[in-house]
């Protein structure tokens, strides 16, 4: 019995000391310093009435984290579906189903949207997770030692509509795993219907999205970059020439390339740029 | 090390440990004499797809998809343990893709004896009603929210019996980031006044919780609680034919994703309680019973991680105040308590019209009659977001907008040796925008239902019958976002007490559009030989959205061929 007691006094005193009451919500806001660039991808849909919530919270760290944070808009999975009369344009794209898919994919969509990842890494509550998460992930991210520089090169041809890209990478540490590099075109300021439960009614006719994915420039996972070991001050520089884009589909002043280097065998983000198509 | 790491590193040590029981009667001549028991089951489910544009039905890549799990379970004396192995190649269509994979998943050791109970490993436990605490395995949902860590029950006198345990909830195939700790006292008055309790037919049961959970405050724009406490109280008072039960638990400040509120275009947590109060009262007589129950839950999400959404990481259990039908048509558009904030209740009656009335005839009638309804709460917003951050507030006085109701009555009846029915009629009310979609603004329109069954059983031979069942569910047919009405129509044969062979036949006549007004059918057959069973369905079955607190998860609809093996040492 004396056990028993003692065991159990132990558990009541750890218990009843644990509950922290908070009077100040809010931080003040913390500057971080960092060379490091964050991928951010949002994974939604226009019919996800809970997305929108997330696009701002997106916003929000965008403007918070200026250039140090990328942000992806993956239309994907069964909120992206068609109904007239309002949701018939498509924003889907083989890149983000495939990596929305469950098999194969990082399965986001049969997680539930609103849903995303931030460097495709896991940060002690799971790969997937929600908008309320990311600032924390971010903010761990950014504070993450710097793998390799990026420089992306781009050159656009206004009457081909042609796209070259050149992606230059220079690793500054030392890396045991093989690198791949994924490379995929952005657009912004995109406007059409999007369900939205915080509004009444419920459709945002003329709802600005940004940061869409929009296709891969080479594939959906890549091309391998540098295969393990890789060294201090290896370098590698892959070009992608004669892209043809769709300047009827996409407005070519508002699209972006985004490139990122990633862990072939973990899939975590190792560093990401950006850069805007027309200048 | 993460525990799906120690799963797969376990796999080898469950195996070698499980081996050195001995549990085998050819092992050597005397181990049967050692053991007292091993048990345990394994069910298989696998399903063949085939896409399905008019239905919705998605192309499957694998084409064949499986949820699969077994549990080995040993007992010697005072000592037990067991295991799960999960595998899912991959996981069925509907169920979350982070269940990917196999791996023992739940593993644990007890001792028990009189004084003394104490499990490592993976825990199921629940504190009174499930307000504050309760982890359960519920494979048909993929539910399983159990605490790996340490759990202590003692009985240091007659009638006391304290609980402690702290552990981490199982995700998937890892934990969460959350630790959970909780302490649990119960009092039987009555077997502590032991000479009374001989006199005394009145037992009253007091009991008390505190359940904390700890999670690092990593966010860079708010001042997080790491530490979130909840505790409550409860009294069960039983006499005879009558039972009370009621339980109240106050949650301190917990802001997490589930009360996250956009303010002016930016999204803050609410730093508000939570509380929630259940109780439940039942008399029962000859021939007669009823029942009440009643609720209100007010920012009752309670995790183990505060960004844990739909079914993941819930510490506690938030009990359905209506009926879970089971019948296909009322249980159409099923009732979730919402843990944001509801305040519901449920009453029935049964009867038994006794043999030899007018109504009863010459077996009896039961009829139950049933009438259940939640509600919302009334929400007042609080300009507090830039200080306090409690957002809203409450009365208790004050109701807010419908979210459900249920009004059914079922009449059960023989009719003579060999032929029996079931007939039913609910009418249902379901706020669509709240119960699937988690907001008043989604769009929908509120469905109010009408639903009939008819249910008969012709019992031709002994163990052997055919059963008939034909339901309606009439619903508004213009309503486009909505699927209008439904037929359902089954004929199952039961030649011997271990087959059965079924037809069903789910038409939706009433769908808006013409083009899908479409016959969902589904043949079904099954085998059951002593603790094994199973069983083959083919055929179509419906899509439907699930979603909780602000996160929505498809079900796609399906088309294949289904296969379900279940078995039980």
């Amino acid at each position: 019995m004396k056990i028993s007691l003692i065991l159990i006094s132990i558990l009541v005193c750890f218990g009843c000391v644990s509950c922290d009451k908070v009077n100040n919500p809010i931080q003040s806001e913390q500057i971080i310093v960092s060379n490091r660039k964050v991928l951010l991808e949002d994974y939604t849909g226009h019919q996800c009435g809970n997305c929108p919530n997330a696009a701002r919270t997106a916003e929000q760290l965008s403007a918070q984290y200026g250039a140090n944070l990328v942000v992806i808009a993956v239309h994907a999975g069964f909120f992206t579906k068609l109904n007239a009369p309002d949701f018939v344009t498509s924003y889907t794209c083989q890149v983000g189903n495939d990596w929305d898919a469950a098999s194969g994919g990082f399965g986001i969509s049969s997680a539930g949207n609103p849903n995303g990842m931030v460097n495709r890494k896991d940060n002690g509550s799971g790969l997937i997770q929600k908008e309320t998460k990311w600032g924390s992930s971010i903010a761990k991210a950014l504070q993450a030692p710097d793998l390799c520089d990026m420089w992306l090169t781009l050159n656009y041809n206004t009457i081909s509509n042609t796209l070259n890209t050149t992606v230059k990478t220079k690793f500054k540490k030392t890396y045991g795993s093989n690198t791949k590099l994924s490379v995929v075109l952005t657009e912004d300021s995109i406007i059409g219907p999007q369900k939205d439960y915080t509004q009444n009614p419920d459709v945002i006719t003329n709802y600005v999205f940004m940061h869409m994915l929009r296709e891969g420039i080479n594939g959906s996972w890549g091309d391998p970059l540098k295969y393990a070991p890789i060294k201090y001050a290896d370098s590698v520089t892959l070009s992608y020439n004669n892209f043809q884009v769709n300047a009827v589909k996409y407005k070519p002043n508002n699209l972006y390339v985004v490139a990122f280097v990633y862990d072939a065998t973990t899939k975590e983000i190792l560093e990401v740029e950006k850069a805007k198509v027309i200048k | 090390m993460t525990l799906s790491r120690f799963f797969k590193s376990s796999v080898t040590a469950a195996f070698l440990f499980l081996i050195s029981l001995k549990p085998f009667k050819g092992f050597t001549q005397n181990v049967s004499d050692e053991i007292n028991s091993i048990h345990g089951n394994f069910q298989i489910d696998a399903q063949y797809y085939n896409a399905d544009s008019l239905i919705g039905a998605p192309k499957v890549p694998e084409k064949m998809l499986s949820n699969a799990f077994g549990n080995i379970n040993y007992q010697k004396g005072k000592f037990s343990a067991g295991m799960r192995y999960e595998a899912y190649n991959n996981v069925m269509q509907g169920f979350d893709a982070r269940y990917k994979g196999q791996g023992i998943t739940n593993r644990y050791a007890r001792y028990q004896d009189k004084l003394l109970d104490i499990t490592i490993g993976n825990i199921y436990e629940q504190f009174g009603g499930g307000l504050i605490l309760r982890t359960y395995y519920e494979p048909g949902l993929l539910y399983d929210n159990s605490l790996d860590g340490i759990r202590v029950i003692s009985n240091p006198y007659k009638g006391i019996t304290l609980k402690g345990l702290v552990g981490k909830q199982r995700s998937f195939f890892t934990v969460g980031q959350g630790i959970v700790r909780g302490v649990d006292g119960e009092v039987n008055i009555n077997e502590i006044l032991d000479s009374l309790a001989k006199n005394i037919k009145t037992k009253v049961i007091v009991g008390g919780s505190f359940v904390s959970k700890f999670q690092i405050d990593e966010d860079p724009h708010f001042n997080l609680p790491q530490n979130v406490g909840a505790y409550g109280g409860r009294l069960n008072v039983i006499r005879d034919g009558f039972n009370f039960f009621g339980e109240y638990v106050y949650k301190e400040n917990d802001p997490s994703v589930a009360n996250a509120s956009s303010v002016e275009g930016k999204n803050y947590y609410s730093y508000r309680h939570g509380e929630a109060a259940f109780m439940s009262m039942s008399l029962a007589a000859k021939g007669i019973s009823f029942m009440i129950q009643g609720k209100r839950v007010d920012n009752m999400s309670f995790r183990s991680d505060r960004d844990a959404t739909l079914q993941n990481l819930l510490i506690n259990y938030l009990p359905a105040t209506t009926r879970q039908h089971t019948y296909l048509m009322p249980a159409y558009s099923p009732y979730a308590t919402q843990p944001k904030g509801e305040v519901g209740g449920m009453a029935e009656m049964q009867y038994k019209f006794a043999k030899g009335t007018l109504l009863g005839g010459k077996y009896g009638m039961d009829i139950t009659l049933n009438a259940s309804m939640a509600n919302g709460l009334k929400v007042i917003g609080v300009n507090d977001s830039s200080s306090y951050s409690t957002l809203y507030t409450t009365n208790y006085s004050d109701v807010g907008e419908q979210y459900y109701h249920d009004y059914f009555i079922e009449i059960n009846r023989k009719f003579s040796k060999k032929i029996k029915g079931t007939l039913m009629y609910a009418n249902q009310f379901y706020n669509k925008n709240i119960v699937q979609y988690g907001s008043p603004n989604a769009g929908y329109k509120n469905i109010v239902s009408n639903i009939i069954v008819v249910d008969l059983t012709y019992k031709y031979k002994p163990g052997s019958a055919i059963r008939f069942e034909t339901q309606w569910l009439g619903r508004d047919n213009k309503d486009t976002l909505n699927l209008g009405s439904w037929a359902s129509e089954l004929i199952e044969w039961t030649p011997t007490s271990n087959i059965f062979v079924a037809v069903l036949d789910q038409y939706n006549y009433g769908n808006p559009v013409e083009s899908l007004k479409l016959h969902y059918f589904l043949v079904s057959a099954g085998y059951t030989s002593g603790p094994h069973r199973i069983s083959f369905s083919y055929g179509k079955q419906r899509a439907g959205i699930f979603c909780v607190g602000g996160v929505c998860r498809n079900v796609p609809a399906s088309n294949g061929l289904a296969v379900s093996i279940t078995s039980s040492f």
